[in-house]
């Protein structure tokens, strides 16, 4: 090059500096290295073992709750109720709340739970002398199998499938039709909080394995109140023979009242936005969807109504979520916060609000898109609604939500 | 800043080729600052100097293994080489976007008397160049700094031969004039 104006310019410029952008270095750094040590080594054992400490915590919990609390759910009630009184067939059953208050009007006793199955088969073998007076009753007979007992062939099955229940009438005429007794020896009897150990055990392992799907029953059966399938610690069984085995008229005993109320796991799905808060941490909102679903059967004499009763439920849930460790294509993270519900099946009209923790695992999609599994537990508070749904019979539950999550960075 | 000490930077270039970020970070101390005025008088515009010198950098490091030691200074062409080359490939993406701007010419200057810039601030020669139109600029920085031939410009630029040397003539006449017309306003005051 021979240009003297142009050498000059090269040689006075040649060793010429001028300062790098701010920050340069720190996007080269996070180019060069895509995957942030910092974050892997936040990942430290203790996080490890608090997260096994969780996850061990959760299947505890989970357990608990699948295996139905004995004391709410296993009720079951004396109605001496004559066929003349004519419990309508079709209305819902009680919720066990109700339950519970009317066992204080002396209508209804609850009685220690057996095992599923078990609970009505005990009192026809211990008591021999009974069976003719139990046999018009086939379901009566349908020992030790709890999916059958609602639907023997002969009986009459109408099925319904009311998206929202029925105003629970039929509870409130039974507690009216014995105002005038004194049942406080049984009341007395009834040790509802003291269950029996070996029952429980069984119970949890029984249902611990059938996830999908929760159970409680209700019944309303004087057989087996009188015939032993209750405590037999009963001080009212023992001290007032007389007035136990009253009730026991066939006619009476006919018109045992039975509900078998079904809850089937809930489902949700979600769409979720997040912003992250700064180190591990972010907030999260978004929208959810749940769908419950309850099989409510009732039985009296051989009437057997089954109820489908679906809720749907919009959410919008607010989180706070840490993470715990993370990597291209997925991350996983814990998960806390609360979440306002509204029903958008049925006549529900006050806000449902629960409070979640999960831990989750998504899988990237994309740079800001990911799809997650979030197993946790919820707490639903009651929302004042006499419907009976899952929520209210376990307040505290297991909950698995499904969803896509939008990451904003 | 400036150039390492030839063994010292041998040995930093071998550390940042098996992934050493320090002996990076060192290297990027170093050279940053040279890296970013030899991009900056190709783009001005600050956006886009940073996108260049982050792609320049990180390609540097992923191609060490490429990278020859051939004695002092032998580095720091390597990564000029590679900056210059990530600055004229972001100007040509540009330039594929929209053509029209790729409209250099201008008015034909009278010879100017040839200046010496002897005296002349480099941060001051420095703007005169960012503030050439950018294909004189593009020209005459590859002509006057990479040492480029007229063939080589036109095969880069995608541009003719003639064209090259007219806007290399051009540049050469606008920065004299600027330089003139600098030093006039020095030697007033």
């Amino acid at each position: 090059m021979k240009d003297d104006l142009l050498n000059s310019i090269k040689d006075r410029l040649d060793s010429y500096e001028e300062s790098a952008p701010e920050g340069l270095w720190s996007d080269i750094e996070a180019s060069v290295f895509p995957k942030e040590k910092p974050r892997k080594a936040a990942f430290v054992p203790w996080m490890w073992l608090s997260a096994a400490a969780a996850a061990v915590a959760a299947v505890l919990i989970v357990t608990n709750t699948l295996s139905n609390d004995p004391k709410e759910d296993r009720i079951v009630a004396q109605t001496d109720i004559t066929p003349s009184s004519s419990v309508n067939p079709g209305d819902d059953p009680a919720s066990s709340e109700e339950l519970a208050s009317l066992l204080a009007d002396a209508d209804v006793m609850p009685v220690e739970p057996a095992a599923p199955g078990r609970v009505r088969s005990m009192p026809v073998k211990s008591v021999p002398e009974n069976q003719a007076s139990l046999e018009p009753e086939p379901e009566m007979a349908a020992e030790a199998e709890p999916d059958l007992v609602l639907e023997p062939e002969s009986e009459m099955v109408v099925e319904a499938e009311p998206t929202v229940p029925v105003e629970q009438e039929q509870d409130r005429r039974v507690a009216t039709n014995h105002d005038g007794e004194d049942w406080s020896g049984y009341m007395s009897a009834t040790d509802d909080g003291d269950t029996g150990f070996l029952s429980r055990i069984s119970m949890k392992a029984s249902l611990a394995g059938a996830a999908t799907q929760s159970q409680d029953v209700s019944n309303y059966d004087p057989a087996m109140f009188y015939y032993g399938s209750g405590d037999t610690r009963s001080s009212g069984y023992t001290e007032e023979p007389t007035r136990a085995f009253a009730p026991m008229d066939p006619l009476i005993s006919a018109s045992s009242v039975e509900t078998d109320t079904r809850h089937h796991r809930p489902v949700r799905m979600s769409l979720t936005f997040h912003m992250p808060l700064g180190g591990v941490f972010g907030v999260e909102t978004g929208a959810s969807y749940t769908l419950l679903r309850s099989t409510i059967t009732t039985t009296s004499g051989s009437t057997v109504n089954r109820n489908i009763q679906t809720l749907k439920y919009l959410g919008i849930p607010v989180n706070l979520t840490a993470g715990l460790y993370g990597n291209d294509w997925c991350r996983l993270y814990l998960s806390g916060g609360g979440m306002a519900e509204k029903c958008v099946s049925g006549e529900i009209k006050p806000l449902l609000w629960s409070l979640n923790a999960a831990a989750g695992l998504q899988v990237n999609l994309g740079r800001s898109l990911g799809i997650y599994a979030e197993p946790g537990l919820s707490y639903h508070f009651d929302d004042g609604s006499p419907v009976r749904t899952i929520y209210k019979d376990r307040p505290l539950d297991f909950m698995m939500t499904l969803g896509a999550r939008m990451s904003f960075r | 800043m400036g150039v390492l000490a030839e063994d010292i930077e041998r040995k930093i270039v071998e550390r940042a080729r098996n992934g050493d970020r320090s002996a990076m970070k060192q290297i990027y101390d170093c050279y940053a600052n040279y890296l970013t005025a030899t991009c900056s008088r190709y783009l001005p515009d600050k956006g886009e100097l940073r996108d260049v010198l982050q792609d320049s950098f990180v390609n540097i490091f992923s191609s060490l293994d490429k990278f020859t030691y051939r004695g002092e200074g032998s580095l720091k062409a390597w990564m000029r080489q590679i900056s210059v080359n990530e600055a004229l490939k972001k100007i040509r993406k540009r330039k594929s976007r929209n053509t029209l701007e790729y409209k250099w010419d201008l008015p034909e200057l009278e010879n100017e008397e040839e200046p010496d810039v002897g005296d002349i601030p480099a941060r001051v020669i420095q703007e005169m160049i960012q503030e050439l139109p950018e294909g004189y600029r593009t020209v005459l920085n590859l002509y006057a700094f990479e040492e480029k031939s007229h063939k080589e410009i036109s095969e880069l630029l995608g541009i003719t031969e003639s064209t090259s040397a007219s806007q290399l003539h051009r540049a050469r006449n606008l920065l004299a004039k600027r330089i003139n017309d600098y030093k006039k306003k020095t030697e007033k005051r």
